[in-house]
């Protein structure tokens, strides 16, 4: 009966404290490779300023995005091409801006996608 | 003449009921569903191994086929160590780099382990060995449960191995009511604020092979187990093994599946089975369960009198090693109070920490007891 305490407390202590420094390994691995992270961020950053200073003309060219409609329809864009990368964090994207295609589909074809889509939905 | 019904001559009341024995737990996996991977081979098996004179063991003096597995997959302790690689390249550490407190209920939850060693004593268990394997029946974790077993009662390997898979299918069952006994319904109702935070790589492949030399520098007999877990999980997150990492994920697995479940089956005769302490063993493994799901709440609870944010005293529970069985089963209960309550996320984090808590408690076991034996 003793041993078994003992094999409990001791047990129990060691779990503890080995999942304690794990947790702390992980939090410092984290913070040292976001510090890392942050200072190639800020270098990347300031170059990108310059380049936009340069390339401001062009810039004026792109449609502009400015209504609320058109961030939320961004954010679902930058969503869908991160869940088609799925969900990877190797990658950042940012969605600039985008452009409707028109669509020239027969109008049955475009019923017909409809309901799939509306089926897909109910289910 | 004699030697035509020579089988019919061996055949006692004992093989038939392990024939039975044999027959539920493959009914068990086929119709029930569980854990067939392991429970159908096992319970096949089973009836291998009953068969007169079952020349799987032994034919004429000689070693037979599955004795010949035993002693090069189970005594060696490969089968469970291969496992361990195809199980680090299964597993995604992700949910606990985003939520590294939660590995304190990785820990609470493994509480079931030692409760039930003393249990096992208190009942009249003398050997702290066999105490220690069927205590690891909570580990909640098979192959650390055969891992452990293999190595201190070799002779109960069967029933403990049907014991841990059976209870971590059970999982939906047994969890619940304990939670449900253990918590108010307010206490089940509380939200949990979640960051979702993006982990590096880099972060990732460091992971295993910092655990491998913390744990290893902890508990060296743990190496085999944590290091060739750690070792799979390195394969999966390096992005460059692909091949082996699905490797490893499918064919390893499989077929390594395929012979530890024929090889503890092996152990499953008459004489080593019918025993009280076979009984003991299955009651003691559903008491693993039900302590190790009140560790982690009780755990939580604690916690909670002096925290600001309160934690859901549910997310304990998940910290136990059966993926990702513990995690639904909580969120699930979590939906039923309040249908707009999301703790899946916390759950998953608390689960994939209590998988990594299994195997170091199942190390520490192993470096402990013998010292504590002598």
């Amino acid at each position: 009966m003793d041993l078994a305490g003992t094999l409990t407390i001791v047990g129990m202590v060691v779990v503890f404290a080995a999942l304690i420094i794990l947790a702390l390994a992980i939090s410092l691995l984290g913070k040292a490779i976001n510090i890392n992270k942050n200072a190639i961020a800020e270098k990347a950053a300031s170059n990108a300023i310059k380049t936009d200073i340069v390339n401001t003309g062009a810039a004026n060219t792109q449609s502009q995005i400015s209504n609320q409609d058109d961030k939320e329809l961004i954010a679902v864009i930058t969503a869908a091409i991160m869940a088609s990368m799925k969900g990877s964090s190797d990658f950042k994207i940012r969605v600039k801006s985008f452009r409707r295609i028109p669509d020239n589909s027969p109008e049955w074809n475009i019923a017909g996608k409809l309901t799939t889509i509306n089926a897909n939905i109910i289910r | 003449m004699e030697e035509i019904f020579v089988g019919f001559m061996n055949l006692g009341i004992k093989q038939i009921i392990m024939f039975l024995i044999g027959g539920i737990l493959i009914y068990l996996a086929i119709e029930k569903d569980y854990e067939p991977m392991l429970l159908l081979p096992i319970g096949f098996s089973t009836i291998l191994v009953n068969l007169p004179l079952s020349s799987v063991l032994e034919y004429e003096g000689a070693p037979g086929v599955l004795r010949i597995l035993f002693d090069a997959g189970i005594a060696t302790e490969l089968f469970p160590v291969l496992i361990f690689v195809g199980v680090g390249a299964m597993i995604d550490f992700t949910p606990l780099f985003v939520n590294p407190s939660m590995i304190f209920f990785g820990a609470a939850a493994q509480f079931g382990i030692f409760a039930t060693i003393v249990l096992c004593i208190l009942l009249g268990i003398d050997d702290l060995k066999l105490a220690a394997s069927i205590g690891i029946i909570g580990a909640a974790d098979g192959p650390t449960a055969i891992f452990v077993a293999s190595k201190f009662a070799r002779e109960y390997l069967g029933p403990i191995t049907v014991a841990a898979y059976s209870y971590m299918s059970l999982v939906p069952l047994v969890q619940p009511p304990v939670i449900r006994a253990l918590t108010t319904k307010k206490e089940r109702m509380i939200r949990m604020d979640y960051k979702d935070v993006k982990v590096s790589r880099t972060v990732k492949i460091l992971f295993p092979i910092f655990i491998t030399i913390i744990s290893g520098i902890m508990a060296p007999i743990s190496v085999p187990l944590v290091g060739l877990l750690m070792f799979g999980n390195l394969i999966r997150e390096c992005g460059v093994l692909e091949r082996l990492s699905k490797a490893a994920q499918n064919e390893l697995s499989n077929i390594v599946t395929i012979l530890l479940g024929i090889t503890i089956g092996s152990t499953m005769t008459a004489d080593a089975f019918l025993k009280t302490t076979t009984l003991l063993i299955l009651l003691a493994g559903l008491a693993a369960f039900i302590f190790d799901t009140a560790g982690g709440v009780i755990f939580v609870k604690i916690l909670n009198l002096f925290r600001k944010n309160k934690i859901n005293p549910m997310v304990g529970a998940a910290g136990i090693s059966a993926f990702p069985m513990s995690s639904r089963v909580i969120q699930r209960m979590a939906t039923k109070e309040d249908p707009t309550n999301f703790i899946l996320m916390q759950a998953v984090s608390a689960n994939v920490a209590g998988q990594l808590g299994s195997i170091i408690a199942g190390g520490i076991i192993l470096s402990l007891v013998p010292l504590l034996v002598g």
